[in-house]
């Protein structure tokens, strides 16, 4: 951390005998040029506050997909198609009575129904429930068919039109589909537009969500009806209504700062002066990020929190700075050119170190992770200016409170004079405790490693896995889960062919196959496709007969039933396209891997060119793929940020055990960090992969501040145990400091409706807070027996330039 | 189902490359994939019922053919060479039966039903039919039947294996039976050994499909699609069409206690005739589903089953049909006593057993 000597850094009370031209040039250009520099930064606030003001928010559904894996881009290949299948709304409409088939909740349904097809943005051809008239009840008659609409002729609700509806609905075989099975709701299908027709603009599905969410609450005060919706539509408007709330969230994350900074310095003044050095940090990135074009997603909403966060540890050490040298009697501008010159070089080593950590995010494919990749690096660089050249600047005009001053006046310079928390640590550079430590981190690695051999991929709870299990849209999911005959977890095989293929024999043939096998899986709660409606179809053309219900190898039958089938959305207009759609009891990794299996086994047993089984739309297809995705890039990633980190640690500190010392300790926290996602029923999902990363990568900042000090003392001939102290003089309080901020500003996300912003919330809090554990005591205890004072390299030139550094 | 009306529409449709046979396939057809093992299997859908000595036997989609030895407790799934749609099944003793269904085929098991080996296809059926019918037609230059015949056979030679036998029934180890679409009938005298076409037996010129069998006595009848019931008295060559009553389907026939006829079909349809099928009865049942498999309980009571899942108790003179109560039910297809007073079902959400009372 200090880099810069004693010797340079004179204490003058006195700023007529400071020496302006002293120092590096970018201190001399940065301090010669403050009120300059202070204006840059107000017009750059301004400007980029404006275009901040522009940013917007989006749910980038389609952005968590891993966009080059094989299903995915099957997806993208065929979306025109196959979105069409997805984007449809569910709204129950439940009684608070015993039955639908009262008039009180007919009006009221159908008053909904009639809103609901008239709210912009709804494609009201497609639109289907008892009440549309698309929705046709049908039998087979000695002389052909006979059917009608559901609803009656001028239905009025008197009893016996009532009874009327109850027959058609119990022979439109809509039981399980519209009407619930035990007849106390009925559905409303609400397939939605792109665009709306009147305005041509897109339809915003926050505004949509937010429609529903007021027409629900209108009509449940009426109290006769309670209102369920599902939907991708639905889960977008309430991801966006999630990021509103994690916002707010900010705050608190502000506030907690605040506290434990003024905790820590004792001065309100300074403390306020990093608070908003560091929004003007977050100003700046949000409106750098809107001038590149870049929309907040759930991910990237998250990086404000731990730019703030890292700016206000690296900010309180600048104040650590000033404070200690204004409390030796430094002239307050003196003293924060002092600690520039001091601490910029080791800051920016601090915070590109962090970079690292983001960086390494890149080389996974998915655009969300890519994109928080590049947001936080935005926010890091951003730090560089804001924190490690506003703040000296502005602590030169403002300096700091005289309390601030008292409490880092007359420093402890013995061990046994230190607080009791110190005295602790210490003795982990004794070999009993050392081997203590060490002997408890081994049993801790181990129990870990073997814990985290449970750990599993991909998502683990019922519902929308973005949503919280108990939140209102997965509870709407569990209603209709329970009542209808549907599953919210689709596997949709893309099933394709040359034009007009889609009839032939042998393909759709090969489709009942590959349908069979996959209900041989438990997981497997039915199977709906262009084969299984020609099976009906052809029973239904005799007859309704049930010995019909085959694929039987007739043509002309087989061509009749397809055409039939093709404007109920079976199949596309050139018979080339269709989806198997399987209904799964969940997502669970093990079920999506189980359904994968089956398909990549079938497919390879059936090589045919007349028809291709691709892998899969769907919610559950899209987690297949993510999760395939995601397994490899967990390992790859633990590969790369540990290869950066090694790297680092190694240009740093020149020293293969030193390495080691801060690698083991993160290590540790990495294992146990599986161990408690296995605890929490937390699996590998999108939303963790970035949590390692960020934990070792920021993690390796403690390693740094307290490692390079240790160092570079031993390097002088310090014992351990006496480096150890006074690296906690210097540092040990950052560290301390820097590890609550971190930990308090991802500690709110716990809080987010969320679901995986409350997961990275809780995981990356417990490695904030272990890394610092393993700083504080494990690297002591194997420095005690890695790094004995001795062993003085070759190559410690600039190590023992560091040690007799003092960083306050 | 009127074909030719039905062709008229279909070349009438957007479907360019339209091939009138569906051929047997390249990588893949059920006729040559064995019935693949399943976890499932007495939870698939099952047409068809039949008991072999103390076994019963019931067979379904994918080739799925089971046998209980404990009256439908507990079932096993036998071996079978393919993966088409079973509809029937029948053992005329323990050890022989015999299964059919859809694509034409025909099994024939010699060890009450474990395992199975296929007899015919539906290919080599209407390729069996023409052969016969043109060999007829050659030594019969002036028969109008034959020369019918032989063009149906053509036409379903052109269509491959796509007419289903839905019923086969063996009186002994020597003499059977197959009926199916398109009034398809195929007769053995020498246990499977050979195999002769007798649709000119019939009087079923609209060629429409046959769906039961059924013996009373010396008679044997047979009911289809359009209000068909026809009856043949042993040792006289041709079969009698009754003179239809009813223009819908009939999908079941049972005989009761005293011969009383009692055939039911699309609809809850079902008509009663007590003096050998000459004069029928509409017979009221309590349901409006269509009554698709029957069967006759050992105390001689009449029991039919439909396609809503119901399951229908008469008396012993096919009277008095009242609804069984059942929970969770699913369409039915077939029906057989297991136990005595209990009956085992088979339908599209599999095996069943119901106790009587």
């Amino acid at each position: 951390m200090a880099h810069a000597q004693q010797a340079d850094l004179p204490v003058i009370s006195d700023l007529t005998q400071f020496d302006f031209n002293s120092g590096t040039f970018l201190e001399r250009l940065v301090f010669n040029n403050r009120g300059l520099v202070m204006l840059l930064c107000l017009v750059t606030t301004i400007v980029l506050g404006y275009q901040a003001t522009k940013t917007e928010l989006q749910a980038a559904f389609e952005k968590m997909l891993p966009k080059k894996h094989e299903y995915v881009i099957n997806y993208f290949e065929n979306k025109d198609y196959l979105a069409g299948l997805g984007n449809n709304l569910r709204l129950a409409i439940e009684t608070t009575g015993d039955t639908i088939y009262e008039p009180v909740f007919l009006e009221t349904a159908e008053a909904i129904n009639k809103e609901v097809f008239f709210t912009p943005g709804v494609d009201r051809i497609g639109m289907k429930s008892i009440f549309t008239p698309n929705t046709r009840w049908k039998v087979v008659t000695e002389d052909g068919f006979e059917g009608g609409s559901v609803i009656p002729r001028k239905f009025d609700r008197s009893l016996g039109k009532i009874d009327e509806l109850k027959v058609n609905i119990a022979r439109a075989g809509i039981i399980g589909d519209l009407v619930a099975d035990n007849r106390r709701s009925i559905t409303l299908v609400i397939p939605l537009l792109d665009a709306i027709p009147e305005t041509g603009e897109r339809l915003d599905y926050h505004a949509f969500s937010k429609q529903l969410d007021e027409l629900r609450s209108r009509y449940e005060a009426e109290g006769n009806v309670k209102i369920h919706i599902t939907g991708f539509a639905k889960i977008v408007g309430d991801l966006i209504d999630g990021m509103m709330a994690v916002m707010l969230f900010f705050l608190i994350a502000v506030i907690i700062a605040g506290v434990l900074l003024y905790w820590y310095t004792r001065c309100a003044r300074s403390t306020l002066v990093v608070l908003f050095c560091t929004l003007v940090a977050i100003v700046w990135q949000l409106g750098i990020l809107a001038m590149l074009g870049y929309e907040l997603d759930p991910f990237s909403i998250l990086v404000p929190f731990l730019v703030f966060a890292i700016g206000v540890s690296h900010g309180a050490q600048k104040l650590n700075g000033v404070i200690q040298s204004v409390a030796q009697g430094t002239h307050s501008y003196i003293a924060a050119r002092y600690t520039f010159r001091q601490l910029f070089l080791a800051g920016v080593t601090a915070l590109l170190s962090d970079g690292v950590g983001f960086a390494v995010l890149m080389i996974i494919a998915i655009p969300v992770i890519q994109d928080l990749a590049v947001t936080a690096s935005i926010g890091v660089v951003v730090l560089i200016f804001t924190n490690l050249i506003l703040v000296p600047v502005v602590l030169s005009y403002f300096g700091v409170g005289t309390r601030a001053i008292q409490h880092a006046a007359n420093p402890v310079t013995r061990p046994e004079d230190a607080h009791w928390l110190w005295r602790f640590l210490l003795a982990f550079t004794e070999r009993k405790w050392a081997a203590s430590a060490i002997a408890a981190g081994v049993v801790l690695a181990v129990a870990g490693f073997v814990v985290s051999k449970d750990l599993q991929i991909g998502d683990l709870d019922p519902g929308a896995p973005e949503l919280r299990p108990n939140s209102q849209y997965n509870q709407d999911v569990a209603f209709l889960n329970a009542n209808y005959a549907t599953s919210s977890d689709i596997f949709a095989i893309i099933v394709k062919s040359e034009a007009d293929g889609c009839i032939d024999h042998e393909a759709l043939s090969l489709a009942n196959e590959l349908e069979a096998r996959l209900l041989e899986l438990d997981e497997v709660e039915g199977i709906r496709g262009l084969n299984t409606g020609v099976r009906r179809f052809m029973a239904g053309m005799n007859e309704g007969y049930i010995k019909w219900e085959a694929l039987f190898r007739n043509q002309d039958t087989i061509n009749f039933a397809v055409t039939e089938l093709m404007p109920l959305g079976y199949v596309d207009v050139d018979c080339s396209l269709w989806p198997l759609i399987v209904y799964l009891e969940d997502h669970k990794a093990a079920t999506l891997t189980t359904v994968v299996q089956v398909l990549e086994d079938f497919k390879a047993e059936y090589p045919t060119d007349k028809v291709t089984f691709l892998g899969a739309a769907g919610s559950a297809g899209f987690e297949a793929a993510t999760n395939i995705v995601v397994k490899k890039a967990n390992r790859e990633m633990l590969f790369y940020v540990y290869g950066a980190v090694i790297a680092l640690c190694l240009l740093t500190f020149r020293s293969v055990p030193g390495v080691i010392c801060a690698v083991l300790p993160l290590m540790l926290t990495s294992i146990l960090c599986e161990a408690l996602m296995v605890w929490l029923g937390m699996g590998v999902k999108v939303a963790t992969l970035p949590v390692i990363a960020l934990g070792v990568g920021i993690g390796v900042d403690y390693a740094l501040y307290v490692l390079t000090v240790i160092l570079a003392k031993e390097r002088q001939g310090m014992p351990l145990k006496q480096a150890y102290f006074e690296t906690l003089m210097f540092t040990g309080r950052v560290v301390a400091l820097i590890g609550v901020t971190l930990a308090a500003g991802v500690a709110t996300w716990v809080l987010s409706p969320i679901k995986f912003q409350a997961d990275m919330g809780i995981l990356l809090t417990f490695m904030f807070l272990w890394n610092m554990v393993g700083a504080l005591i494990l690297m002591p205890a194997l420095a005690h027996f890695l790094l004995p004072p001795k062993a003085v390299d070759e190559g410690g030139e600039s190590a023992t330039a560091e040690a007799s550094a003092t960083p306050a | 189902m009127i074909r030719q009306g039905f062709f008229l529409f279909i070349t009438s449709l957007l479907l360019a490359s339209t091939v009138h046979a569906a051929p047997r396939g390249d990588v893949y057809d059920v006729l040559d994939t064995p019935a693949a093992q399943s976890s499932r299997a007495a939870q698939s859908r099952l047409f068809g019922l039949a008991r072999a000595g103390d076994r019963l036997v019931a067979v379904g989609e994918r080739g799925r053919i089971l046998y209980s030895d404990d009256q439908g407790d507990s079932w096993t799934q036998a071996q079978v060479p393919v993966s088409s749609t079973l509809l029937s099944v029948c053992f005329p003793t323990p050890e022989l039966g015999w299964a059919t269904g859809h694509d034409g085929v025909v099994l024939s098991s010699r060890d009450g039903g474990e395992s199975w080996s296929k007899v015919l296809d539906g290919y080599e059926v209407v390729q069996l039919g023409l052969d016969y019918y043109s060999k007829l037609v050659e030594a019969n230059p002036g028969s109008e039947e034959y020369a019918l015949l032989q063009s149906e056979m053509e036409f379903a030679v052109e269509q491959g294996a796509d007419r289903p036998f839905f019923f086969t029934y063996f009186e002994d180890a020597r003499r059977g039976f197959l009926v199916g679409a398109y009034g398809l009938m195929l007769a053995t005298f020498d246990g499977g050994e050979s195999w002769q076409p007798i649709l000119e037996l019939s009087e079923n010129w609209g060629f429409r499909h046959l769906f039961d069998y059924e013996r009373v006595g010396d008679t044997y009848y047979l009911t289809g699609e359009m209000g068909l019931v026809m009856y043949q008295e042993e040792r006289k060559t041709r079969v009698k069409t009754v003179i239809p009553f009813y223009d819908g389907s009939f999908y079941t026939m049972i005989a009761a206690e005293n011969g009383e006829l009692i055939v039911a079909g699309m609809r809850a349809n079902a008509f009663r005739s007590v003096d050998g099928g000459g004069t029928w009865q509409f017979l009221e049942l309590p349901t409006e589903a269509s009554v698709v498999g029957s069967t006759r309980l050992a105390d001689g009571r009449v029991v039919l089953v439909t396609q809503a899942g119901q399951v229908l108790l008469g008396d012993a003179s096919g009277l008095n049909f009242r609804l069984v109560p059942m929970e969770n039910p699913f369409p039915l297809a077939g029906v057989i006593e297991g136990r005595p007073g209990e009956l085992v079902l088979a339908g599209r959400g599999g095996l069943k057993t119901v106790a009587l009372n």
